[in-house]
């Protein structure tokens, strides 16, 4: 083999890997460096060892910003997931399933700060959508700032990211059901099954290993959410609603405590590996059924 | 025929030649700020900078979001900006005591008496000069002629008349005072600020300089007000936005009050409501007499960054902006200040905008100006304590909380600036 041979595989790799190398692998190891020092921009940074990480167990806006988080995640997946699923079974097969198909999938195509924005206006109290047809129903009594009540406003959030991103799990639900043979539905109808047996016992375990791709994918989106809650109410009132992803750029570019910022950078990258690692785990064996 | 020809040539060639000659001459620096709504006038004013002393300024508009952390960033590099627009008194010490700011001294020293009294002493440390001006602003309270007029009602000359004023505005459905947080948390502390030093000036100069406790009774009695008022419902819906909303409802007759520095003037008229007719402006009665005479100043300066090539160039340009009367003019045409120097005629003033005549009148019955909350007081503590006066807002029975978290965070801060607190 001649030598050119031998280094041509590299050679075709480097721009990939130069690629991740300069835009991840080397942003990502300085981020965990700053998470080992204090450093306000303005004068160098300073070794400060794991208080940072130690910190992040003692803050208490962290565990409230962390429980948002987690709000998020079964707010997803239980709306964003489940609602997509049953609405994809819904218009699977029916003659207007292409219209639906579009109204639900059109949101996809706003950017979050556009959808965040466009929700704000429905909430907002000048005048704002839902307090405007309140009062046309003469229900003055249940106007009011919605997204300033501590309490409900993250589910109002949530509520605006199934708006907009449920159409893209449907989507895939739809490829998956399209991908099931019918000669299992059919089979099983011969059986005697009905339609909520069909579904329970044929449809739904050979949508699993797409179930578990929507999943994974919503929720490894989730653990980093930061555009809706930021746009909409920028974490607020008083921090209420602040995920992780929103506290971590508060004390980056707010606070200018980039040490504090990296090591919940740090965090919420744990968490995110953690979860692909277990759905890529779960995955395999889904993915490799289907092949064999 | 080639005659015309060669004429019009010609005379492009020497033009281009000028041109160049003059392009050469001409030195350039960098300004970075974070009011993009003004860079073309940033623009306009550098053109005529470059006219008349050979120095082209030239403006670099940043967002809000990201400008601090892109000067924060910048200054300790050779890409420092040679000139910046920046925050006063504490928002700047931490600049100033990294060592990343010219002393501007010998351009003060140069301006003579071209600017107002006391300005140099409030943009300096002991003798250093950190910053010029390129702003400043009193605080007063807006109000809507329309709804006034509709009511016939006037400034308030007591306390308790405008207490009566905002329980009569929430009898009719009108919201009081527009003090939000709809998406700018830093607005949650002017309320208590316009309280506190309206209960006792002093007090606010002793707790802004860590002499004073945030359990005090004084802080304690300005909560207790606030908490009232917000109690009886006296505030716009905390959601509205005081650059997208509070014009329209003013203009509307929905808003009665809005406290702000005076440069909100332009934002109101940015957002089509003329001065006099649609909005006023009046600085509210003292609530006892410890707080007579006080007023709220904020002041911005146009701070020079030590570690950029272009700094000397920025300082001569500031000579330039401190003493030409051609600076004097473009600044008044193009930004409309209130002005702070002896240059722009006040005649030119008055014609062009009454509001700041009103405003230059009647801060003269207030000698003791008093520095903004924003700036007073370490940034630790501003910082928490505008998420604290958010929580005030939506939660006011958590007053004492909030304040038992105030005093533990200034226990904490002070020392670190040499306070024994």
């Amino acid at each position: 083999m001649k030598p050119i041979q031998r280094v041509s595989p590299y050679l075709f790799l480097m721009p990939a890997f130069l690629a991740v190398l300069f835009s991840e692998l080397l942003p990502a190891s300085y981020t965990i460096y700053l998470g080992f020092m204090s450093w306000n921009y303005i004068s160098p940074p300073s070794w400060t060892g794991i208080s940072n990480y130690v910190r992040l167990f003692l803050e208490p806006q962290l565990l409230k910003s962390l429980v948002n988080t987690l709000y998020w995640i079964a707010g997803t997946f239980v709306f964003g997931v489940a609602l997509a699923l049953i609405l994809a079974v819904a218009v699977n097969g029916i003659k207007t399933g292409a219209f639906f198909k579009t109204v639900f999938y059109l949101p996809v195509t706003l950017s979050p700060a556009i959808a965040g924005v466009f929700w704000y206006v429905v909430y907002s109290t000048q005048p704002g959508a839902v307090n405007s047809l309140l009062r046309i129903f003469g229900l003055n009594q249940y106007v009011r700032a919605w997204l300033m009540d501590g309490s409900i406003n993250t589910y109002l959030m949530i509520g605006s990211w199934i708006w907009q991103f449920m159409g893209l799990n449907l989507i895939l639900f739809l490829v998956g059901l399209q991908s099931i043979p019918k000669e299992f539905i059919e089979a099983a109808q011969v059986d005697g099954a009905g339609p909520n047996s069909t579904f329970l016992h044929i449809t739904l375990p050979l949508l699993r290993p797409i179930t578990m791709l929507v999943i994974a994918n919503t929720m490894i989106n989730t653990v980093r959410m930061f555009d809706i809650p930021w746009i909409m109410v920028h974490g607020g009132p008083a921090r209420v609603s602040e995920t992780l992803a929103i506290t971590m750029y508060r004390e980056s570019f707010l606070l200018f405590n980039m040490g504090f910022g990296s090591a919940i950078a740090v965090f919420i990258s744990a968490i995110t590996l953690l979860l692909s690692w277990r759905y890529l785990r779960v995955l395999r064996p889904e993915i490799s059924g289907l092949k064999g | 025929m080639p005659k015309r020809l060669l004429v019009v040539i010609m005379t492009i060639a020497v033009v281009l030649a000028s041109a160049s000659v003059m392009a050469a001459g001409v030195r350039t620096f960098t300004f970075y700020h974070d009011n993009p709504e003004w860079q073309d006038n940033w623009t306009k004013i550098g053109e005529v900078s470059a006219q008349e002393i050979g120095i082209k300024m030239e403006p670099v508009p940043y967002d809000t979001e990201v400008y601090k952390t892109r000067i924060k960033t910048d200054l300790p590099t050779s890409r420092a900006p040679a000139l910046f627009k920046w925050w006063f008194a504490y928002r700047a010490k931490e600049l100033v005591d990294a060592g990343l700011v010219e002393d501007l001294s010998e351009v003060w020293d140069a301006a003579g008496d071209n600017v107002a009294a006391g300005l140099r002493q409030a943009l300096s440390f002991g003798d250093f000069a950190y910053g010029a001006v390129f702003l400043s602003d009193y605080w007063v309270w807006y109000y809507s002629v329309p709804l006034f007029e509709k009511y016939g009602l006037k400034p308030p000359q007591t306390w308790d008349e405008f207490m009566d004023q905002l329980a009569f505005f929430k009898s009719q459905g009108i919201s009081g005072i527009g003090n939000t947080i709809g998406k700018s948390r830093w607005t949650s502390f002017i309320v208590f600020q316009e309280i506190l030093y309206r209960i006792d000036a002093g007090f606010y100069n002793d707790l802004m300089a860590g002499r004073a406790h945030w359990t005090d009774k004084t802080v304690v009695r300005a909560m207790e007000i606030w908490k009232e008022m917000l109690d009886k419902g006296y505030f716009a819906p905390m959601d509205a936005r005081y650059v997208e909303d509070f014009p329209g409802m003013f203009k509307r007759g929905e808003l009665a009050y809005a406290p702000f520095g005076d440069w909100y003037s332009s934002i109101l008229m940015g957002g089509g409501l003329k001065p006099g007719k649609d909005f006023d402006i009046c600085i509210l009665p003292a609530i006892t007499e410890k707080g007579q005479g006080a007023i709220i100043t904020e002041v911005s300066p146009l701070i020079v960054g030590k570690n950029s090539p272009d700094k000397d160039l920025a300082k001569e340009w500031i000579e330039w902006w401190f003493s030409s009367p051609k600076a004097a003019e473009a600044r008044w045409d193009l930004l409309h200040p209130v002005p702070w120097d002896k240059l722009t005629p006040k005649e030119v003033v008055g014609k062009s905008n009454p509001e700041f005549v009103t405003i230059m009148k009647l801060t003269e019955n207030y000698p003791n100006k008093l520095i903004r909350f924003w700036e007073a007081t370490p940034v630790e503590i501003v910082e928490h304590a505008v998420d604290q006066f958010e929580q005030m807002l939506i939660r006011p029975s958590t007053y004492k909380q909030i304040l038992d978290s105030m005093e533990k965070k200034a226990t904490e801060v002070w020392p670190k600036y040499g306070v024994k607190y």
